[in-house]
């Protein structure tokens, strides 16, 4: 895991704590298994706390889930499940604080990027307005493209812009615009 | 939960394509993936367990037996089974329990495994 950008704070100790109980967890459930299930050798426990922070999440892998969550939020509102796209816009300022965590030199742009364009369209969700949903949900999907290409690393001076996302159009995976 | 629903997904075209190994396989990685979820939050893990005895065992039964008519009744009865935990749980955020959150036999592509309108 990549470990530019990470700092162990307090939030990056609770995500370790969590970290642990899973490890715990792992060994009781190993001495569990079924006979004749074939059981990958289990990382030697303790870990260290840097091997424990190593593990954790960077942003790249919180966007997966970040942009399957923000396409699940088009197809719930345009469905007029506005529970399930509430649930979705819960989730996905959930998934981002761990990258908040994991990663703080990217907080700041995921917190102005919630209060922009998440907080928008909560109000729209709780209101059951879809036009206003969707106008709120074009912002945000600028508001995607512009983060990308303005949020740059050692590996990407250049940004980030290449990761283009749309409305989707018919699959979760259409969220993706591919072509630059 | 998004690891489930995937896996659960691509268990159902394993099948159908006749690929038990694979379907076996995402069978596996399910009972792996909520064990995480046991310890994370326990208070779900009755629920994950029923879920996993009531449902995943008979699927399994069906995968070991390459039995495809019976897989594919267990799979429609684990469908309910989701369903029904979902809306049977509840928070603190949601009250009213998750019924929202509905899946369906998937048709095209794992993902259609969401119904989306919720009814």
């Amino acid at each position: 895991m990549n470990r530019r950008n990470t700092t162990l704070g307090s939030g990056a100790a609770a995500v370790l704590v969590g970290g642990i109980l899973m490890l715990a967890s792992q060994v009781s459930v190993s001495g569990a298994a079924p006979v004749g299930r074939a059981q990958a050798q289990a990382t030697p426990t303790p870990l260290t706390l840097q091997q424990l922070s190593d593990i954790q999440p960077g942003l790249g892998t919180v966007m997966i889930e970040y942009g399957h969550r923000f396409a699940a939020l088009w197809f719930a509102g345009q469905a007029g499940n506005w529970d399930f796209a509430q649930y979705q816009l819960t989730e996905m300022r959930e998934i981002q604080e761990v990258a908040e965590t994991t990663r703080p030199a990217r907080a700041p742009a995921l917190k102005s990027y919630e209060s922009q364009f998440l907080d928008a369209l909560e109000d729209q969700i709780k209101a059951k307005d879809k036009d206003k949903f969707e106008t709120a949900y074009n912002s945000a999907v600028q508001g995607c493209n512009s983060c990308h290409g303005s949020q740059t690393s050692a590996d990407w001076p250049q940004g980030f812009k290449f990761i283009k996302v749309q409305v989707p159009k018919d699959t979760l995976e259409s969220v993706y615009a591919y072509t630059p | 939960m998004i690891e489930y629903g995937r896996r659960f997904g691509h268990l159902w075209f394993a099948e159908q394509a006749s690929n038990w190994d694979f379907a076996q396989y995402q069978l596996t990685e399910m009972r792996e993936i909520q064990e995480v979820a046991e310890t994370t939050r326990p208070a779900r893990a009755p629920a994950l367990k029923s879920f996993e005895s009531q449902f995943l065992d008979p699927l399994e039964e069906q995968i070991k037996a390459k039995s495809a008519a019976q897989f594919e009744n267990a799979y429609r009865s684990a469908v309910q089974g989701c369903n029904s935990c979902h809306g049977s749980q509840t928070s603190a955020d949601w009250p009213q329990g998750f019924a929202f959150i509905k899946v369906q036999v998937p048709t095209k592509s794992i993902w259609d495994i969401y119904k989306w309108d919720g009814r």
